[in-house]
């Protein structure tokens, strides 16, 4: 199974006004498969945004890389200089954002919106070429009457349909890895089911899909390997088997008994103690360790290795093997 | 016993601007002929997708938007549009409080959290002086956990989730007896989610508290509640005990709702039922039943005629013509 993207302890941080550096994602590795889905699952201050904008080398400002690589077919991804990066973006490696309603260009047509990351990429397309090729991939995501909805403006179609959009403008060139962003999260429950569908169809065509998102329930809904992030650091990975069926770190364990299901008993849900540590609080050994039940001394100190627990699961603690 | 809360036939509808003079006046039918009762005690959840009108139900309960038509009773009392006299307003003001979603949005930036809180205790009477509204706001800032220093900082400096519960705060704030909560732990972490949750689950008990609770996540209403309202397009399609949410013998679109919840586990998942279509637009819902356009079992009479609510069981009702009487 050939490898798209693989993260090699790869950190970054903030600048501060004052100079200081901040670290955030602390040594993060996880590797992305041709067919697969990786499930990126974290809360808010893991660092699972700063990890996509890493790859696509879009860091907001203040944004320093501190060390690591990101290897794109082989290529270190921090190496390409700013052209290599725009004949990447949109071709080979493309993003679906979390707010369907916001991320189109209001005053331009669906159809030329779709239409441009292929003449951007694809030069040598003729216009009637460019337009066929779009209401193919209009198709593709599902949006009925494709030839009249190519003329219209976002404003016509609702938030499920321009997700749908924003899903083909991604996929039109074919993208070795595809990232979503929280995909789902601002659609009503129903319309989700039907993105998630046209994802889990689409990935089969592409090469791998890189899902990043709170969601349990997503996950388990697309992806076979899962990387679970705290507070900047990768603290669980393995198949999805695995961590759903064996969490065995404490914050994958507490996060997955704090979600209330179908048919959860009606008994207090449990809470995972604390709150989560911001970039100025960070301890130099696990960041989770404060609210960890089974905290040590070392936990607190050392940044334990990431050690494997099975086969396709490895995990990031100090507890041995009694568990 | 008395319902708390009975609503009958409450309906809300927003015109629409007209394009053009000689047009004919078309409305939002945002909310239409709902019904239902809560009981002391108890919590009833209201879940429903964009379009439901769920938001715009409780709004209208509590007199934020004025109803089209229909009846809102208090404690026996009909208070619909709180036309019960300036002193009957305040009362019911402080007794019937909303938690609303956005916690970022629902708290003036310009305002002390502390003075947030004290400011409808003074308005309403729950306090007579600063002094003693401060020491309360305190007290129950305990009570949800935060430390009585934060009285004095501001929105900004708080995380959502503590937003969250200084929103749960004011609201409590004036002794509520029933309170409404909009989508309450929807902009949250998971994980805050579940302490927010317990919470409130607390604040029932301690507080003597009647709850409607109102969301989206099916998951999260039916750990909550005991009685669900499913809503869809202003419409009431099911009411049923939060156990008897699954299974065939329930509306379609709850149904479809339930199907279309991920769930966050390995097992094999059943065939998934997934809906055409997009939520039509409450501008123009569609003649006979609401749902008819995207349900799997319509046939020529769902077209044609609306179906009414049919008592499927003990405190279970169904809008649909198929649905099997209780015997």
């Amino acid at each position: 199974m050939a490898t798209i993207v693989e993260f090699k302890n790869y950190s970054m941080g903030f600048r501060d006004d004052d100079g200081t550096v901040y670290n955030l994602l602390d040594r993060i590795s996880f590797r992305v498969e041709e067919g697969k889905a990786l499930g990126v699952v974290g809360e808010s201050g893991c660092g699972k945004s700063m990890t996509s904008l890493s790859m696509m080398r879009l860091l907001p400002d203040g944004a320093v890389v501190q060390g690591g690589e990101i290897l794109m077919e082989g290529k270190n991804i921090l190496d390409m200089s700013g052209q290599e990066m725009q004949a990447l973006r949109g071709n080979k490696l493309s993003m679906i954002f979390q707010e369907p309603m916001t991320a189109l260009n209001p005053v331009l047509t669906i159809g030329q919106q779709i239409g441009e990351i292929l003449t951007l990429h694809h030069p040598e397309l003729k216009k009637q070429e460019v337009r066929s090729r779009v209401l193919e991939a209009l198709e593709e995501v599902g949006i009925a009457h494709p030839e009249t909805r190519i003329d219209q403006y976002p404003h016509e179609f609702s938030g499920g349909m321009r997700q749908r959009v924003m899903i083909a403008m991604a996929v039109i060139n074919h993208p070795a890895l595809l990232i979503a962003d929280e995909p789902t999260t601002a659609l009503d429950v129903t319309i989700q089911a039907q993105i998630l569908d046209v994802m889990r169809r689409l990935k089969k065509a592409s090469g791998g899909l890189m899902v990043i998102t709170h969601n349990l329930g997503v996950v388990a809904e697309i992806c076979e390997e899962v990387v679970v992030m705290y507070a900047g650091q990768a603290i669980e990975r393995g198949t999805l088997k695995a961590i759903f069926d064996n969490p065995i770190h404490p914050y994958t364990q507490g996060l997955m008994a704090s979600v209330p299901t179908i048919r959860s008993e009606k008994k207090p849900l449990y809470t995972i103690p604390g709150t989560v540590p911001t970039v100025y609080d960070f301890v130099p050994g696990c960041r989770f360790a404060d609210r960890c039940q089974h905290c040590s001394e070392r936990c607190m100190k050392e940044v334990p290795p990431m050690r494997q627990a099975g086969e396709d699961h490895l995990v990031q603690c100090w507890r041995s093997d009694d568990r | 016993m008395e319902p708390i809360l009975k609503v009958e036939g409450l309906t809300k509808l927003f015109p629409v601007k007209k394009q053009k003079l000689l047009e004919e006046r078309r409305f939002v039918h945002a909310v239409e002929d709902v019904s239902f009762e809560v009981y002391q005690g108890g919590t009833l959840g209201i879940v429903g997708e964009s379009g439901s009108g769920k938001s715009t139900l409780a709004r209208a309960i509590l007199a934020l938007t004025p109803v089209t038509s229909g009846s809102v009773f208090y404690q026996g009392e009909d208070i619909t549009n709180f036309r019960v006299g300036a002193a009957g307003k305040r009362r019911l003001r402080s007794e019937l409080q909303m938690v609303f979603q956005d916690p970022y949005a629902s708290l003036n930036p310009r305002m002390k959290i502390g003075e947030a809180i004290v400011e409808p205790m003074l308005i309403n009477g729950q306090a007579k002086t600063r002094a003693e509204a401060r020491e309360k706001a305190c007290h129950l800032l305990e009570t949800v956990g935060l430390r009585p220093e934060v009285y004095d900082r501001f929105p900004y400096e708080f995380s959502g989730g503590q937003r969250q519960r200084i929103g749960i705060v004011r609201a409590l704030s004036v002794n509520p007896k029933l309170l409404f909560c909009d989508e309450s732990v929807s902009a949250l972490d998971v994980s805050v989610q579940a302490q927010i949750l317990n919470l409130f689950n607390e604040l029932k008990e301690r507080f003597h508290l009647t709850y409607v609770f109102i969301g989206h996540d099916l998951a999260v209403i039916r750990y909550i509640s005991d009685q669900i309202l499913v809503m869809y397009l202003g419409k009431i399609m099911e009411i049923a005990p939060y156990d008897q949410l699954f299974g065939e013998h329930t509306h379609p679109y709850t149904q479809a709702l339930v199907s279309a919840v991920p769930e966050p586990s390995t097992a094999g998942r059943s065939q998934r039922i997934l809906l055409e279509g997009d939520i039509p637009s409450p501008v123009n819902p569609p003649r006979g039943c609401r749902f008819c356009n995207r349900c799997f079992q319509a046939e020529e009479i769902c077209r044609q005629e609306e179906p009414q609510m049919i008592k499927t069981g003990e405190r279970h009702w169904i809008r649909c013509h198929f649905a099997k009487p209780a015997h």
